[in-house]
């Protein structure tokens, strides 16, 4: 729903994305914590067991640096981290360690397409910090004992996050959700995150406000905890109506944070909780600074993968594709893989484009399977293609066939043959014998054709699924179509 | 000579020769700590069994003609904000009364892998918030010099124990002087190493910024052979410097200061301070001429001026934030409450002392807008300033000689209100932590009272083996200090 | 410039920090703090315009910790003398959800 608002809508979002490290930002402990058994990935300095200090991943600076780089931002060569001071129970040292001021990326920017339109959203900056662990709040009737308490568990404490601020440059809850789209399809392309929303290693907060009509900034409103990319959309909608009502009526809006409520779609103000000035920033001393040398740099530089902007022109250059086509299958960098691992083994580009966007995708979404669980190899999608492409066999045929592959670790040969056609398409010597045979034996059939009866063509296309049949299909459709209407023809 | 006069070199050499054995020298100093301690109150945790055991430990492999290590059979004392594995590590606070730490600091690790016994831990000021020894679960540990006195502080029981003769070499913590203030009022050496120099991990935090491990002893020779032990690199805190350090020991062999260049404070007139200290600091200039240094008068105005205002910013401001991990819920003392604030309320406000209350307090408003703009803020720059003065002063000097106290040790219990007065104890010491510069408090004999005098020999960062050879020379002309019987002066000596 | 806290001001530092100051100590804790804060508004006098923040200088940064996952040996033995534990967890009081 295209959302209506008289005074021009101003979105920033702050989006929190879990980095790929194998430990946390601070300390060895695996990040790997999802199912895990509470309080199993926690070390005494994830603990804040006094006298540790914290150590930093070597490896979050490079992701951060990664995803910096993929923004077009700026590289610090000098930063450092900041506490960031409040009590929680989920936070074990009464401090978040995170950056503020001097961070690892500056500036820079994302180029999204949103309703058709192209837009630069600016990027304010990009930080590295540290999660904090997770309360959870047993019911009276809960399985867990002791409902008179709330119970912490740290594993997911001090797992890394680089969080990107963008500047206030969307103007819709749908351009919100294209910038979201797009920053996790970098992230995942540079292997920095997997950016799953539902799971929580992509988060999103959105400040947005109302333009007033003298063009000056409304106040801006902080919206949290929203778990999915339709519920970004649906609480940035509700909010841009809530926030018009309140205007309209001669109201103000404060500034304060407003909690997204999935289940009865509105935001509600959080009420009594801390707001950003009373939180206490003071230089993290336990930590030396980060230094990122310019040979750092350009080695980072050197290992950037192909992002997806630069695959998208090449596929339109090397492969001569539609946008959409394009836009489809470098979505993924494993789906593009995919694809070009298919036309690299001969697969002609524009016919590999379409199996892999509909052939592959809807088998794979009938199996429920990513494409990296694909069981068919590029290679036999590709001689596959060959196939049908050299009418060897029939396009019908082709389908069943990836059906078959999908589901089976068998070879293409197998497939054919399961699907009961012999390998090799019919010569139009036997199709001509073929039709010749099915004529004869259907002079009634050809009959009513000739008298013109056939008006609704019921009996033609009876002629050709019989000529499929007792070809096993490996009649070419078409010229099976064409070859019985020149015999038709003569007959007449 | 008896044992427990040995300095830790001479004690590792005798057992190392098989003179007496390492059971032995645990023996003399649980002796001592036995006869004296009751008074003295300069430990919270003695480890006799656990020493002696070690002790049979290097005995066996001396007899198997192995080497335990430089301070092979030598007993050490921690103060107890030092992390001992299985080991009640309290802070001197209710707050950590029982808590027992899964690992050893990193200077712990490094003294027993050189054969260093730990005999126990010492008292200190909670959370080594203070400068007397006197703010702790505990009660006060006295002055050996004089019972009757505060010992300094806040590493005042590790300083009492090496002037005591319990042990021949202790550690403690110096944040704006906490070991070189108690060395210089119980009359012994100590000297706090540039920040940097060693490792933090393992120890618990006061102010992260300015926090640094430092030895006591009785001899500047025995601080440079544990400043050989404990700076070194660790990946365990990666604000410990990754350089190779020099051999500190190689530095205590120079004979005189020829060529040496040392300023002498003159910032301060004989009225502002001690007379005693005063001529005590004189009088190490002089020595330092007569040894052949260059010797001229040096002013920090800088400094001596703002540094301990900014001092007290820095480090309250880092302290309460370091004192937020004590929320009842992991570790240490818990108390019950209806609501997650009632708990962490009734928790820190009867565990943390009042003198820790308001530190905590007043370091969450200098963290708040208008106080981080108008203390933290300019003191970040203050800072820098300072350093840039530093730096100024050792482009013309190798050291410079400073008072380490303006006072001599105050009676137990004297309530200092006037916080003006109260801090300006500390002006001496907090520049040159703020400068991470090393600062050695050389003894200098005692007065006409029988009260220890002393003298701070400050390098720049980094220049700790200059330090080390300047006060080993000086040291070489003044007499290193002696063990003391603890005693209350006005009985007979 | 010199600051002071007052009374209020005081107390929402200490609720800040989650201690709690009995009535009638509040006057006195308000007035050490000033007093402190007095003294320090000295950092303020000095003219810093244009000096940068301070920050340690190092002869050589130690290498950042590189990421290889180690699991915590000592994890029971910690768990066990943790002051409020059920089961896997550390408790705390009970927080309402929306808290």
């Amino acid at each position: 729903m295209a959302v209506v608002s008289k005074r021009p809508i101003v979105i920033g979002l702050e989006v929190h994305i879990q980095l790929n490290t194998d430990t946390k930002l601070f300390c060895s402990c695996s990040t790997d914590y999802i199912g895990h058994t509470p309080n199993s990935n926690t070390c005494p300095i994830c603990l804040a067991v006094p006298g540790t200090l914290p150590l930093l991943n070597d490896c979050a600076v490079e992701l951060g640096s990664r995803m910096g780089l993929g923004l077009h931002g700026e590289i610090q060569r000098y930063s450092n981290f900041h506490r960031k001071n409040y009590f929680y129970p989920d936070l074990a040292k009464a401090y978040q360690i995170t950056q503020y001021g001097l961070t690892i990326s500056d500036g820079g920017y994302l180029d999204i397409e949103s309703e058709g339109k192209p837009r630069r959203v600016r990027i304010h900056h990009l930080h590295l910090e540290e999660d904090a662990g997770k309360l959870v709040h047993p019911t009276a009737d809960g399985r867990l004992t002791g409902a008179a308490y709330s119970l912490v568990d740290y594993n997911r404490g001090g797992v890394p996050l680089s969080e990107i601020v963008s500047e206030p440059d969307m103007s819709s809850p749908a351009e919100a959700r294209d910038y979201v789209i797009r920053l996790r399809q970098l992230a995942r392309y540079l292997d920095v995150s997997d950016g799953e929303m539902e799971s929580g290693s992509l988060r999103v907060d959105a400040n947005i406000s109302l333009t007033n009509p003298d063009g000056s900034l409304g106040t801006r409103v902080e919206i949290k905890n929203m778990n999915s990319l339709k519920s970004l959309e649906r609480a940035l909608e509700y909010e841009i109506s809530r926030q018009n009502k309140v205007l309209d009526s001669g109201g103000r809006i404060i500034q304060e944070t407003r909690l997204w409520d999935d289940a009865e779609e509105v935001t509600r103000s959080m009420r009594n909780k801390e707001t950003a000035s009373d939180y206490r920033y003071y230089p993290e001393m336990d930590l030396a600074p980060i230094v990122i040398t310019d040979d750092q740099i350009e080695a980072f530089k050197r290992s950037m993968p192909e992002l997806p902007w630069e695959k998208r022109e090449r596929f339109e250059k090397s492969f001569g594709l539609a946008y959409e086509e394009i836009a489809i299958l470098t979505e993924r960098k494993e789906l593009a893989r995919y694809y070009e691992d298919t036309v690299e083994a001969g697969a002609p580009p524009a016919r590999a484009a379409n199996w892999v966007r509909m052939e592959v995708l809807r088998a794979l979404n009938e199996l429920g399977q990513d494409i990296t669980d694909c069981k068919v190899k590029p290679s036999a999608l590709a001689e596959l293609v060959k196939k049908v492409e050299s009418k060897e066999i029939s396009s019908t045929i082709g389908k069943e066939v990836l059906d078959v592959l999908a589901r089976e670790n068998i070879t293409l040969e197998d497939a054919i043959k399961r699907t009961g056609a012999s390998v090799g398409r019919i010569t139009s010597e036997s199709l001509d014998a073929l039709i010749d045979k099915i004529l004869g034996g259907n002079p009634d059939v050809v009959d009513t054709i000739k008298s013109g009866q056939d008006k609704k063509g019921g009996k033609l296309k009876f002629l050709q699924g019989l000529i499929m049949k007792e070809s096993k299909g490996q009649a070419d459709p078409r010229e099976a179509s064409e070859t019985l209407a020149k015999k038709l023809e003569g007959l007449c | 000579m008896e044992i427990h006069e040995l300095t830790a070199k001479e004690t590792a050499k005798a057992i190392k020769d098989k003179k007496f054995s390492a059971v032995e020298a645990v023996r003399s100093s649980m002796a001592r700590i036995s006869k004296y301690d009751g008074v003295v109150n300069a430990l919270i945790t003695v480890l006799e069994e656990d020493a002696l055991r070690r002790a049979g430990e290097i005995d066996a492999l001396i007899a198997r003609g192995e080497d335990p290590g430089p301070l092979a059979g030598v007993p050490y004392i921690v103060k107890d904000n030092f992390c001992t594995r299985g080991v009640r590590t309290t802070c001197s606070s209710h707050i950590l009364e029982n808590w027992k730490p899964t690992y050893n600091a990193s200077p712990v690790n490094y003294m027993n892998a050189a054969g260093a016994i730990l005999m126990a831990k010492s008292n200190l000021d909670e959370f080594a918030m203070g400068s007397s020894t006197e703010n702790s679960i505990i009660g006060p540990t006295k002055n050996p010099r004089d019972l009757g006195r505060v010992p300094g502080g806040s590493s005042g029981g590790s300083a009492a124990a090496v002037a005591s003769g319990y042990v021949p070499l202790a550690l403690g913590t110096d944040t704006g002087g906490s070991v070189r203030q108690p060395a210089a009022f119980c009359g012994i050496q100590g000297i706090k190493p540039s920040y940097g120099e060693v490792s933090r991990y393992g120890i618990i935090a006061y102010c992260s910024a300015l926090d640094q491990v430092s030895p006591l002893a009785r001899s500047v020779e025995d601080l440079a052979l544990a400043m050989e032990i404990l700076a070194r690199p660790d990946p365990n805190d990666t604000t410990c410097d990754g350089y190779a350090r020099p051999k500190f020991s190689d530095a205590t062999a120079m004979k005189d200061l020829k060529g040496c260049r040392i300023g002498v404070f003159a910032g301060f007139e004989a009225s502002e301070m001690d007379s005693d200290l005063y001529g005590a600091l004189t009088r190490a200039g002089d020595i330092c001429r007569e040894a052949g240094a260059v010797i001229e008068p040096i002013d920090l105005p800088i400094a001596v001026k703002y540094g301990v205002a900014t001092y007290y910013v820095t480090a309250l401001a880092d302290a309460s934030s370091k004192l937020g991990c004590y929320d009842g819920i992991r570790y240490g003392t818990h108390i019950e409450g209806a609501t997650l604030a009632d708990m962490y309320a009734n928790t820190r406000t009867s565990s943390f002392s009042e003198e820790v209350r308001r530190r905590i307090i007043l370091g969450a408003c200098l963290l708040t807008e208008g106080f981080y703009q108008n203390y933290y803020g300019p003191a970040l720059k203050v800072r820098t300033k300072m350093a840039e003065e530093f730096e100024d002063v050792f482009s013309k000097y190798d050291a410079y000689l400073l008072p380490t106290t303006p006072s001599l040790p105050y009676p137990l219990g004297t309530k200092e209100t006037d916080p003006n007065r109260m801090y300006l104890g500390d002006v001496f010491t907090v520049p040159i932590s703020l400068g991470g510069l090393p600062g050695l408090s050389l003894s200098m004999g005692f007065n006409s009272a029988n009260l220890p005098l002393s003298v701070q020999i400050v390098g720049s960062r980094y220049g700790d083996s200059k330090v080390l050879g300047i006060a080993a020379a000086l040291e070489r002309l003044i007499g290193r200090p002696t063990v003391c019987d603890p005693r209350k002066l006005g009985e007979v000596a | 410039m010199k600051m002071t806290v007052d009374r209020e001001v005081t107390l929402r530092m200490a609720r800040a920090a989650q201690l709690r100051i009995e009535p009638d100590q509040v006057d006195y804790m308000m007035n050490s703090i000033n007093d402190i804060l007095d003294f320090c508004a000295l950092v303020g006098d000095l003219d810093c315009a244009g000096t940068p923040d301070f920050s340690w200088k190092m002869k050589k940064l130690p290498d950042r910790r590189p990421d290889i996952a180690h699991d915590w040996s000592d994890r029971d033995e910690f768990k066990s003398s943790a002051p409020a534990i059920d089961g896997d967890f550390f408790r705390v009081p009970k927080i309402n959800a929306e808290e």
